[in-house]
């Protein structure tokens, strides 16, 4: 298993630095100039050719971009991955600064969908072609439909505006000096429930189905010949063989997860790679932009390992 | 309907049987209807026999007998009538909890294919243990995984400390087969139920595996349950048969005089297909036709589209023939209008 | 594997982390503390984080920060008046060569230093660098700041401070410069602590990013980037005592900023989106204040090729669109139409009161004029839209749209972002018709209003992007700067904007109000000074 790990770690890294050169040209395509979207049209009317010349050399945009590139590529063989554009810092303090806030964010909603999605699933498929099966299916239809940025407005409004019950974003109470652990609990559970939300639903379509095929197995039938309890047999013998598959779907879904974030944090103030991610877009900051599409990359082949490693952990038939 | 009955009454109740199965009929939702699976069947079963139950797939033997574990899928089965005493208790009107009780514990089941039986993640050492401490709340995990260790090395398989650590996958047809019997065995049930237990492997393994069996019987003095398709599986180790044809019994007899002379044309249609020594055809013989739709069952008695015998007689179409005895205070039941004739058509050359 | 800890534990460890991170001394459940000290606490809302702070751009998620800790050398409100806390005079002298500042005294840094003239100089020889401020095309002009930029001189010449209190700018030639550094709005840095940085470590010096020393009403304690930025009464302020102890300006988007003023999370917030205003306005404890703008949003902004090159076009446009009613419609009332298209672009003093064309709303007049000028209604024309999808702007641009298909003009809008639109201005300006724009402060100094139109400043090198050229018109800017002859200025300037009111170079669609949002509690805010006089703000009594 470690030699397989390692192996494909080997494998990611030529992938990683090829993502890196492509999102590198992709990026540099992008129309507009990184220093006039820094500025409001106000101050484009009036600032000076010269201060925008100035600026563009002090970016070291007045370079070939192969020059560039080679500059670049040194900045990230030292780790910090470029400097910022917008913010006079190396990209990696800035992203370093914001990943803790988006893996918590990001880990609790995948809890919330994975325990909420698989006990949904788990139980439609035992009551095949139920009320609530049938219910269980179309709210997890509806909630992949419906955008999350309208899925994060109005649970705003019902939860924080109409009801109190929680803050409408940040990440901790500004007032109170030395906010609680159970404060940031509170501010999390909103934000991460909608993200949350929007994964669900291919958690329990392909739960359901796995677990509809594993219960129709000689296996199940075989425990519950010895006397095992139905829930037991369900949970202890054929949750783990319906899981096998899941491993794959949460690794494929690693990336509506990150686009996920981008609105959500946006919206619910979150102060995490996602907002970054918009702001940095907006401002034409290239280092950064490339660094997260980087950061992406490696996220979604760690999760895909994971997944692997998963699998082989559930699975003794599989040989890492 | 209860056919045995009479029967049992003239045999006399010198014991009482370990299980006994009156009035069965069940019925199973499928695409086309409702299938007529098991009908109106009943049986006896003595401590320390060895009953076999023959047919063709779809017989309805599998059925009859996973019904009264209540293993059938609840969505799918349905039980019509019947009644299932063991131990003092009715089988078919258990509660779920209760019913659970009787499983693995009073009677095991041992099933066909020991690939798909296993669970594959978990290993066949806590699989065993699993069936043991779910019927004794004070086994602890060690516990079971000994008694795990011994009951792996009293069916034969050899170094079964390594062999419990293992993962079903890891394991021969054979081996798989031997742990599935282990565990079957592992509460010492009073009877065993042992669904096509040798079907899915080869010649060599099955000889292996009637052995372990012929042994479990011994260990437990249990009585088994033989479902089976094969007849040399029933020749091996059955003491007494009944076969299944349509949902229903069509004959019921003490092993030998089955081989020796069966009573319903149906029984000797499945002896003749058997392939035998000194055959020079390589042609596998089988019954001409099929079974009939059991949804739609055929007026009369439903083997007569088949029957060598029938001729087409108006009795066979019109009336369903009972089970009855071919003679008069034999123990031997037979449905078929005709039976009598079967005497005259010795076509055996034994 | 146990499946319940399979599925609970990332769940438990992101709690865990939760918990590693707000410390170790809040088990207390701080509600109680939390409560008396939200009544001391003012929250900001701004939708735009600015990426640093520096004070030498005028990026608009600074300025609330700025104008709380730091003090404006001189800023000029919408009706033209200009007012100091740190400067008693400015004047000009008759040849409009000398600019002198007479400072007041009194006002301290918060280490106990005098705010001097050599805080002013320092400030005004920072923006003069284009190497540091996005101010310095605007402030050129001063004696002796290009020897000083290329390094042959140590001091500007032209910049100097004869005592303490007072700093005297010599121009090069007679200009409006005084008008353009008021109209900028700069931020007094402190000599004491940045007189010796060379201008090339500015961006990365420290002082910025904690300002250790500051003037204003408040003081700076911490940013918390994605988040907000946190500032503290500063007790040393001079010009009397901030009303909060505490002072977090928040970053969010408009929606969230709407939730949390309905939820009393946020006290004051100004950039009400005019559809929303009738909404908050029904929020307990919100209130609602509104005044006349000054900055034209959106403007549509016209390509001077063909085949927009005929006057009687453009005029026919701005006679095609339905101004009043875009005004209620897009922005629910809260906004002014300028019908003859040039008021709210300069001081009223400079604006022509006769001879000029009302372009009001007459579809009628408009296909006369296309009719004259031979107008083929197959043209198809695009307008390059930068604005949020469903806003006002956008909604606006929309009605513009349709009205002008009415009279048989067609436009196509696109929608790209702002660094889209400018490269492609700048690349290929002749891919597109129309532009979105949006005005700023112009109501200083007319000769601002030349950055728009002059021929050399078509965009990148001015303002002027969809470069318009008019000769007769750059005449008369250039006399209108260097004249300093007030009555002949008006005069000058006057005819200027006759022929900008003929030629419509560009239609000024509407003039959105300053809506703000506050808490009702909140005393002192005023829509038309908005967060500038923030230190005088308090709970009501």
């Amino acid at each position: 298993m470690l030699s397989y790990v390692g192996r494909r770690l080997l494998i990611s890294v030529p992938v990683l630095f090829g993502i890196l050169g492509i999102s590198f040209i992709f990026v540099q395509m992008l129309p507009g100039d990184p220093v006039r979207a820094l500025m409001s049209p106000e101050e484009l009317a009036t600032a000076s050719p010269e201060y925008i010349e100035q600026r563009r050399s002090e970016l070291g945009l007045d370079k070939p971009i192969f020059v560039q590139f080679a500059a670049w590529i040194g900045e990230v063989l030292q780790g910090n991955l470029g400097h910022s554009f917008r913010r006079n810092t190396p990209v990696a303090d800035m992203i370093f600064e914001r990943i803790g806030p988006t893996a918590i964010l990001a880990i609790t909603a995948l809890s919330i969908a994975l325990i909420i999605g698989v006990l949904l699933g788990t139980f439609a498929a035992l009551k095949q072609n139920s009320w609530f099966d049938y219910l269980s299916s179309v709210t997890s239809m509806m909630a992949v439909s419906i955008p999350n940025f309208f899925l994060g407005l109005m649970a705003i409004y019902i939860f924080s505006i109409s009801l109190g019950i929680f803050p409408t974003g940040g990440m901790r109470t500004l007032a109170a000096s030395n906010p609680s652990a159970l404060d940031r609990v509170h501010h999390l559970i909103l934000p991460a429930l909608v993200l949350a939300i929007n994964l669900i639903g291919p958690y329990v379509r392909y739960t359901r189905q796995s677990m509809l095929e594993v219960i129709r197995q000689d296996y199940i039938t075989t425990a519950r010949a010895k006397g095992v309890p139905w829930m037991k047999v369900v949970f202890g013998h054929g949750l783990r063989n319906a899981l096998i598959p899941l491993t794959t779907v949460i690794a494929i879904q690693v990336p509506i997860l990150l686009t996920g974030l981008l609105v959500i944090e946006t919206i619910f103030s979150w102060p995490g790679l996602g907002r970054l991610t918009f702001e940095s877009i907006m401002g034409r900051d290239y280092p950064v932009i490339v660094a997260i599409v980087f950061i992406s990359a490696v996220f979604v082949v760690l999760f895909n390992l994971l997944a692997d490693v998963t699998a082989a952990a559930l699975d003794p038939r599989i040989r890492l | 309907m209860n056919e045995m009955a009479e029967a049992r009454e003239k045999r006399g109740a010198e014991r009482e049987p370990l299980l006994s199965v009156r009035d069965l009929s069940v019925s199973l939702r499928s695409d086309e209807g409702l299938v007529q699976a098991v009908r109106n069947i009943g049986w006896d079963i003595y401590d320390g026999e060895v009953l076999a139950i023959v047919g063709e797939s779809g017989s309805g033997k599998s059925v009859s007998v996973n019904t009264l574990l209540g293993l059938m899928r609840q969505d799918v089965a349905i039980v019509n009538s019947g009644h299932a005493e063991f131990g003092g208790r009715d089988l078919l009107n258990l509660g779920e909890r209760e019913l659970r009780e009787v499983r693995g514990k009073d009677i095991s089941v041992i099933f066909q294919d020991p690939m798909a039986s296993f669970n594959p993640v978990k290993t066949i050492g806590d699989q065993i243990s699993e069936a043991i401490r779910v019927h004794d709340e004070r086994a602890t995990r060690r516990w079971a995984w000994s008694r795990s260790i011994t009951l792996l090395s009293m069916v034969g398989v050899p170094n079964p400390e390594l062999r419990c650590k293992q993962y079903p996958h890891q394991y021969s047809g054979g081996m798989r087969q031997r742990a599935m019997i282990a565990m079957a065995m592992a509460n010492r049930p009073r009877l065993l139920i042992a669904d096509e237990p040798t079907t899915a492997l080869d010649m060599t393994i099955q000889a292996q595996i009637i052995d372990v069996l012929r042994l479990v019987q011994k260990e437990t003095g249990g009585a088994i349950v033989l479902i089976t398709h094969d007849l040399g599986l029933v020749a091996e180790l059955a003491d007494r048969v009944l076969v299944m044809y349509a949902g229903k019994i069509v004959e019921s007899a003490g092993v030998v005089e089955l081989f020796a002379s069966p009573r319903h044309p149906y029984t000797r249609a499945l002896l003749e297909s058997l392939p035998r020594i000194g055959d020079q055809s390589d042609e596998l013989r089988s019954i001409s036709g099929q079974m009939p739709s059991l949804v739609e069952l055929p007026e009369g008695c439903a083997f007569h589209p088949r029957c060598s015998l029938s001729h087409d007689r108006q009795l066979c179409r019109e009336l369903e023939p009972p089970l009855q005895e071919t003679n008069s205070g034999s123990e031997r039941l037979s449905a078929c209008h005709f039976s009598r004739e079967l005497d005259e058509l010795d076509i055996f050359d034994r | 594997m146990n499946l319940g800890a399979l599925g609970l534990a990332p769940a438990a460890v992101s709690i865990l982390i939760i918990a590693a991170c707000s410390g170790p001394n809040d088990n207390d459940t701080s509600d109680g503390g939390a409560e008396s000290g939200s009544e001391q606490t003012l929250q900001l809302g701004n939708p735009d984080e600015p990426p640093d702070l520096l004070p030498y751009d005028s990026h608009g998620g600074k300025e609330p920060v700025f104008a709380a800790i730091l003090t404006p050398l001189i800023w000029v409100d919408s009706a033209g008046e200009w007012h100091s806390e740190l400067l008693e005079s400015w004047e000009v002298s008759d040849d409009g060569l000398t600019v002198t500042l007479e400072m007041n005294s009194g006002l301290e840094w918060t280490d106990g230093t005098a705010v001097t003239s050599a805080d002013v100089a320092l400030t005004l020889e920072h923006n003069l660098d284009p190497q540091v401020s996005v101010r310095a095309g605007s402030l050129a002009g001063v004696v002796g700041a290009e020897e000083f930029l290329s390094g042959e001189t140590e001091e500007i010449a032209g910049l100097t401070t004869p005592d303490e209190h007072t700093v005297v700018i010599e121009l090069e030639s007679p200009s409006v410069w005084l008008q353009d550094m008021a109209r900028e709005r700069i931020f007094v840095v402190p000599e004491h602590v940045l007189g010796d940085v060379p201008h090339d470590d500015l961006n990365d010096h420290e002082y910025f990013s904690s300002f250790p020393v500051s003037n204003g009403p408040y003081k700076f304690v911490e940013w918390e980037s994605g988040q907000h930025i946190e500032l503290e009464r500063s007790d040393q302020w001079s010009l009397g005592e901030a009303g909060f102890s505490r002072l977090f300006i928040k970053y969010l988007p408009g929606d969230v900023a709407n939730a949390q003023l309905e939820t009393g999370e946020l006290h004051y917030y100004d950039r009400v989106d005019p559809s929303d205003a009738d909404r908050i306005a029904e929020f307990e404890h919100v209130e609602i204040q509104s005044t006349t703008g000054v900055s034209q949003s959106p403007v549509w902004g016209l390509m001077y090729n063909e085949p927009l090159l005929d006057e009687r076009v453009r005029q026919a446009m701005a006679h095609a669109i339905d101004r009043k009613g875009i005004c209620e419609a897009a922005f629910n009332g809260f906004c002014t139409v300028p019908e003859t298209n040039i008021p709210h672009i300069a001081p009223e003093w400079a604006l022509p009161d006769s001879g000029i064309t009302v372009y009001d709303y007459d579809p009628e007049r408009a296909k006369e004029l296309l009719k004259q000028a031979d107008w083929n209604s197959e043209n198809e024309l695009i307008f390059l839209s930068w604005s949020e999808p469903g806003g006002p702007r956008d909604r606006a641009l929309e009605i513009a749209q349709a009205n002008m298909a009415d009279v048989g003009i067609n436009w196509t809008i696109e929608n790209v972002d702002l660094p889209t639109m400018n490269e492609r201005n700048e690349e290929s300006p002749e891919s597109f018709h129309g532009w979105e724009g949006a005005g700023g402060n112009f109501a200083v100094d007319p000769n601002f209003v030349r950055e728009l139109t002059a021929c050399d400043k078509h965009f990148p090198m001015g303002a002027n992007r969809g470069h318009y050229c008019n000769e007769e018109l750059d005449d008369l800017w250039s006399a209108g700067s260097s004249e300093t002859d007030q009555e002949e200025r008006a005069r000058i300037y006057k005819d200027a904007f006759r022929i900008l009111n003929e030629d419509v170079p560009n239609i000024w669609m509407i003039i959105p109000d300053n809506i703000v949002a506050h808490d009702a509690r909140l005393d002192g805010v005023n829509p038309e000074t908005r967060v500038r006089e923030i230190g005088d703000w308090s709970w009501e009594e």
